[in-house]
């Protein structure tokens, strides 16, 4: 094929493949100048405004989507933080209560033995009073019994200081006899 | 001579497919400024280019793209980033960027219509008594005049920027490679200047000769057909010449368009940055 051409090259006379022709290169250049201008002006500069701007607003939501991610977390601590707090505070809470229950109960208790005591003393004060009023009782019944014996032996009666003397003698007797028998 | 080239000066020739008769004839002094198929084919691809790209990035623009915006963008986003970003220094890719960027649209549209037949042609055939132009294809750079003028824009653009950023002194000095043994400087330095030259050449020279090389062979084949006048030819010829158009207009057109913005801005961030 190439011999087809170079022959008809050959034949021609001429190189119209290989001329290079100043007219047609500066049609070339004005024609690119004017593509360029027009391209540059109207098609390019647009475009490229809008591809910046369409970053722009996905930057802008990319920052917004990270201050929003920023915000949900340190919301997310503070509600853990409450959390923590209010769980603390509830721990508090029932600590005290505890406390207080026990100091409560040990208040109580003391008070309860405390009540418990004083009965108890007040009981055997009672008791020793009973003992006592009884003992007196029974002395004074055994005095009696005694100046009636007495009386019923001697067949006189015994004057105010027979009497005094015979009660100490059996009192004295008695508290004797009595402190025999506790021992 | 043999029979088959005997056969292709007669009957057939490819090469008349490039040939370039004045159609408005105009000269501006020395110069030839006449009118011809390869100037309404780079007028034709300015205007295409022009429209694509206010199509696709201008109108109707919004912040949910449609699908023909997406385009757009994918298109103006794939060249910043593969050709610009990659290339040019941070600094320069804002004032640089649109060039590379016109440039790849501008012979990427080239390129294509270069493989859409068009009644753009020098021929004529008569219908119904009416002389109508034949339908052809024919690539704008598969001239060397179109992409030589490309070239040497990227050639200017580079020096000019080069000096400026660097200075005269400073640019010139970046030629010569780091640690070049003194005694060796009068041969690089001749070769780094021819170096400058040849990246003229190369860049239009590989852009010129893809196309030309496309289009040759397309036509050939199809020109066997006539050529041997054997219609049973097509039965080979077609084929193959369909397969040539689909590679062409399916990975040439846009990596030759991609290899020219992508050599022009390395030559320009180079010149630019000549460390980078």
């Amino acid at each position: 094929m190439l011999a087809i051409i170079l022959a008809q090259e050959e034949s021609s006379g001429g190189s119209a493949l290989i001329d290079v022709v100043p007219g047609l290169m500066i049609w070339t250049i004005v024609t690119f100048a004017i593509v360029f201008f027009i391209l540059r002006k109207l098609a390019f500069g647009r475009i490229q405004g809008l591809i910046d701007e369409r970053r722009d607003r996905i930057r802008e939501a990319l920052d917004e989507a990270d201050k929003a991610r920023a915000e949900a977390r340190q919301l997310r601590e503070l509600t853990k933080q409450e959390r923590d707090e209010a769980i603390a505070d509830r721990d508090r809470a029932l600590e005290e209560a505890r406390r207080q229950g026990q100091e409560q109960l040990r208040r109580s208790r003391e008070q309860a033995d405390s009540d418990l005591e004083r009965r108890l003393e007040e009981n055997q004060r009672a008791i020793e009073a009973e003992n006592r009023r009884l003992r007196e009782d029974i002395r004074r019944d055994v005095v009696e019994l005694t100046l009636l014996a007495s009386e019923k032996v001697t067949r006189k009666s015994l004057d105010a200081e027979d009497q005094k003397r015979l009660i100490d003698e059996t009192i004295e007797e008695m508290d004797v006899k009595r402190i025999a028998s506790d021992n | 001579m043999s029979p088959l080239v005997l056969a292709a000066t007669e009957d057939f020739s490819p090469e008349h497919e490039f040939e370039l008769p004045a159609w408005i004839p105009l000269e501006l002094g020395p110069i030839d400024l006449s009118v011809n198929k390869a100037v309404a084919y780079v007028w034709l691809s300015g205007l295409i280019t022009i429209l694509l790209g206010i199509w696709l990035m201008r109108f109707g623009l919004a912040l949910r793209p449609s699908r023909r915006q997406t385009t757009g963008e994918s298109i103006y986003e794939a060249l910043q980033a593969q050709i610009a970003e990659g290339n040019l220094p941070k600094k320069s890719v804002g004032r640089w960027f649109p060039y590379v960027a016109s440039l790849f649209l501008f012979i990427w549209v080239m390129n294509m219509v270069g493989f859409i037949p068009l009644p753009l042609s020098d021929e004529t055939f008569n219908l119904f008594g009416l002389d109508l132009p034949t339908w052809g294809v024919y690539a704008a750079t598969a001239n060397l005049s179109v992409t030589l003028a490309l070239a040497l824009i990227t050639f200017v653009a580079t020096h000019v920027e080069g000096v400026r950023f660097n200075g005269l002194v400073g640019y010139l000095k970046s030629w010569i490679p780091a640690g070049a043994p003194k005694a060796l400087l009068a041969l690089i330095v001749p070769l780094e200047v021819i170096s400058q030259f040849m990246r003229l050449i190369s860049l239009s020279v590989r852009l010129y000769a893809n196309m030309l090389a496309g289009h040759m062979l397309f036509l050939v084949m199809i020109g066997l057909i006539f050529i041997f006048g054997n219609v049973f030819l097509a039965i080979v010829s077609v084929p193959v010449a369909t397969a040539v158009y689909i590679f062409e207009v399916g990975i040439v057109v846009s990596i030759q368009a991609f290899v020219f913005a992508l050599l022009s801005a390395i030559y320009i961030g180079g010149a630019i940055e000549p460390e980078h």
